[in-house]
């Protein structure tokens, strides 16, 4: 059994492998929060992000056979959800490449130790929503799925060394991000 | 120390984006099935295309067939015979035609007519016109030579052709044992005399000729006829019922061929239908659709052939076939979805004691959504099948009255709906000119 199941959730994939709407519907409805979080993060826009869940689901329901109980299943969850999310990207990327006309500043931001701990999901998202296109992706895939620059550089179809440039600079504008939006602790929860 | 910061900042990003989830939003999970359903229904649709126009040819292709496999068929319909010619003398009417054009054959072989012959004997050939032995049946009295004014001067050079042929053919023949050859009595000399020019005339040149069953334009419709239309129906779309709705517009009858026409025009109807999803599952916490009231006012652009078989000419029968195009003025849609939601009441408890209880309570919850008019034209997503009888009051209006069935081969509306509808399509028209 997967580490992470609920004895309900199990019942769930179990009703999806066999292929009852019934439960594809209460398994769409158990893990959208969850897909919408994660596709969010990559697509702002809500509708952008509505299309990559439901694409997720799609092949969910498709390749749900093919999951064993051996991994943890919001992993593999996780997974489909980036992959689709990047397979949108690779999409409009092909349409349209926005070049960022940041440059690296070296001066350091300030930002209180507060501020930062006070900072909710939906903030997060916010500043996320404000990082150009390939910022937000190399940032997401290296500092919260654990991708490696060279993974990166192999899913988004660049450089080495440009995915590094890409990750230092979305740090540089997170903070100056938190600097201009919540400038200090007292100002934001006591005005 | 911009490290340490960057630190903070991505190890608090980890933590509160890694767990968190949102809530989920009502109409998501129907979106998601419609998506699935265009996606399963793309191939499907072309099938339903291919089986659309499969079925379209049937309907067209039949009346086609069964008005060019007609023996009267032809605008020239002609008399029958009045001059005794009996099947045996027209089997031998056909096998001098046989005759003569081996004759001919001979003939230019041997080079020894000359060229006025050879051009009167080229008229034996089997290239004559479909209707001359028809000609030959209905008497020369009523051949077309009469109405031309050819007789004269083209007579006396074919009688001496004749006359010439009467003596060489024989000749010509005797190395063939089997050939026998019976001289061209006057009579069907008159009937090869038509002039060259007249067999490059279309048909309807000798519509000159006495016809047996005239075709009437005013009956067939010759010129357009344009008009208005009132079309109660009752609509009806998968998964709900039946809906009564009125509908009204401009048509067109634009004549093609002689029992064919292209029928036209532009209707509006404002159809309300009702869907009932299936029953829930589970008592769920999360809204569950439970229904969906659907308001379309539909502009409809069909194209149809219309046929009228010639043997209900009289009482103004035709059926027609098409395809319809579909866009909507305005989409409305409320869907209302149940909620189990958790209330806390206070209750006394066996200790005498006041106790908070959690009780689930069913709420219904309507959201309203709209979509843009003319958001989309759903190209011939519909088949026409109808029939109807025509009548004419006085010489410029007709009053027509249409049942007819639109039958749907592609989803269509924002739901992906197959929305068909059933009715009476009455049509007051008016033909321009006289």
């Amino acid at each position: 059994m997967a580490p992470d199941c609920t004895p309900f959730e199990r019942q769930l994939i179990e009703g999806c492998r066999k292929g009852s709407p019934q439960h594809q519907e209460m398994f769409y409805k158990h893990f959208y929060g969850f897909a919408m979080a994660i596709a969010l993060r990559y697509h702002p826009a809500r509708q952008d992000a509505g299309s990559v869940v439901n694409d997720s689901f799609m092949k969910v329901f498709d390749r749900i056979g093919r999951y064993s109980f051996d991994e943890t299943f919001k992993g593999w969850l996780r997974r489909i959800v980036v992959n689709t999310a990047l397979d949108h990207y690779r999409k409009r990327v092909k349409q349209s490449y926005s070049t960022d006309p940041d440059h690296l500043d070296s001066q350091a931001v300030l930002i209180e130790d507060a501020v930062i701990s006070q900072l909710t999901a939906e903030d997060i998202l916010k500043l996320l929503e404000h990082l150009p296109d390939h910022y937000r992706m190399v940032f997401n895939l290296y500092e919260i799925e654990g991708y490696s620059h060279e993974e990166i550089a192999r899913q988004l179809n660049l450089s080495v060394s440009s995915s590094r440039v890409y990750l230092v600079r979305a740090k540089e504008k997170l903070a100056r991000l938190v600097k201009r939006y919540f400038p200090n602790h007292d100002e934001r929860f006591y005005p | 120390m911009k490290d340490s910061i960057h630190k903070k900042l991505i190890g608090h990003i980890r933590k509160t984006i890694g767990s968190y989830e949102l809530p989920y939003e009502p109409g998501s999970w129907e979106e998601f099935q419609r998506q699935q359903r265009k996606r399963k229904q793309r191939p499907l649709i072309w099938f339903r295309y291919a089986l659309a126009a499969c079925l379209l040819l049937g309907v067209l292709g039949v009346p086609v067939w069964l008005y060019e496999g007609r023996p009267d068929s032809d605008q020239v319909a002609v008399r029958p015979p009045k001059t005794g010619f009996s099947e045996k003398k027209e089997g031998r009417l056909v096998g001098r035609k046989r005759q003569g054009s081996d004759a001919a054959e001979s003939i230019k072989q041997s080079k020894s007519l000359d060229a006025a012959q050879e051009t009167s004997l080229s008229l034996f050939t089997p290239k004559s016109p479909k209707g001359d032995l028809a000609a030959a049946k209905s008497g020369f009295r009523k051949s077309p030579l009469g109405d031309l004014g050819v007789k004269s001067g083209s007579s006396e050079s074919l009688d001496s052709f004749f006359n010439t042929r009467h003596t060489n053919l024989p000749a010509i023949y005797s190395d063939r044992p089997s050939a026998t050859y019976d001289p061209i009595v006057p009579r069907s000399i008159r009937f090869a005399q038509r002039p060259r020019q007249a067999l490059a005339l279309p048909l309807t040149f000798w519509t000159q000729q006495p016809a047996g069953a005239k075709i009437e334009p005013s009956k067939t419709g010759q010129k357009p006829i344009w008009g208005l239309s009132l079309t109660p129906q009752s609509v009806h779309a998968a998964g709900s019922s039946p809906a009564r709705a009125l509908g009204g517009g401009l048509f067109s009858e634009i004549p093609l061929v002689s029992r064919f026409s292209v029928s036209t025009g532009l209707s509006v109807a404002q159809q309300n239908l009702g869907t009932a999803e299936p029953a829930a599952v589970l008592f769920s916490t999360v809204p569950q659709l439970i229904s969906t009231n659907i308001r379309l006012t539909a502009v409809d652009l069909p194209l149809n052939i219309r046929f009228r078989p010639k043997k209900s000419s009289g009482t103004g029968f035709y059926a027609e076939a098409g395809l319809s195009s579909v866009a909507f003025l305005n989409e409305h849609y409320a869907y209302t979805y149940e909620q189990a939601k958790p209330v806390t009441i206070l209750v006394m408890g066996t200790n005498g004691q006041e106790q908070q209880v959690t009780q689930y309570v069913r709420e219904q919850e309507m959201i309203n959504r709209s979509e843009p008019a003319f958001q989309k034209i759903y190209w011939g997503r519909i088949v026409n099948l109808s029939i109807g009888v025509e009548r004419r009051i006085g010489t410029r209006l007709r009053l027509s009255a249409e049942p007819y069935l639109k039958y749907p081969i592609g989803p269509f509306t924002r739901e992906n709906l197959m929305v068909g509808s059933g009715g009476v399509n009455l049509r007051l028209g008016f033909q321009s000119g006289k």
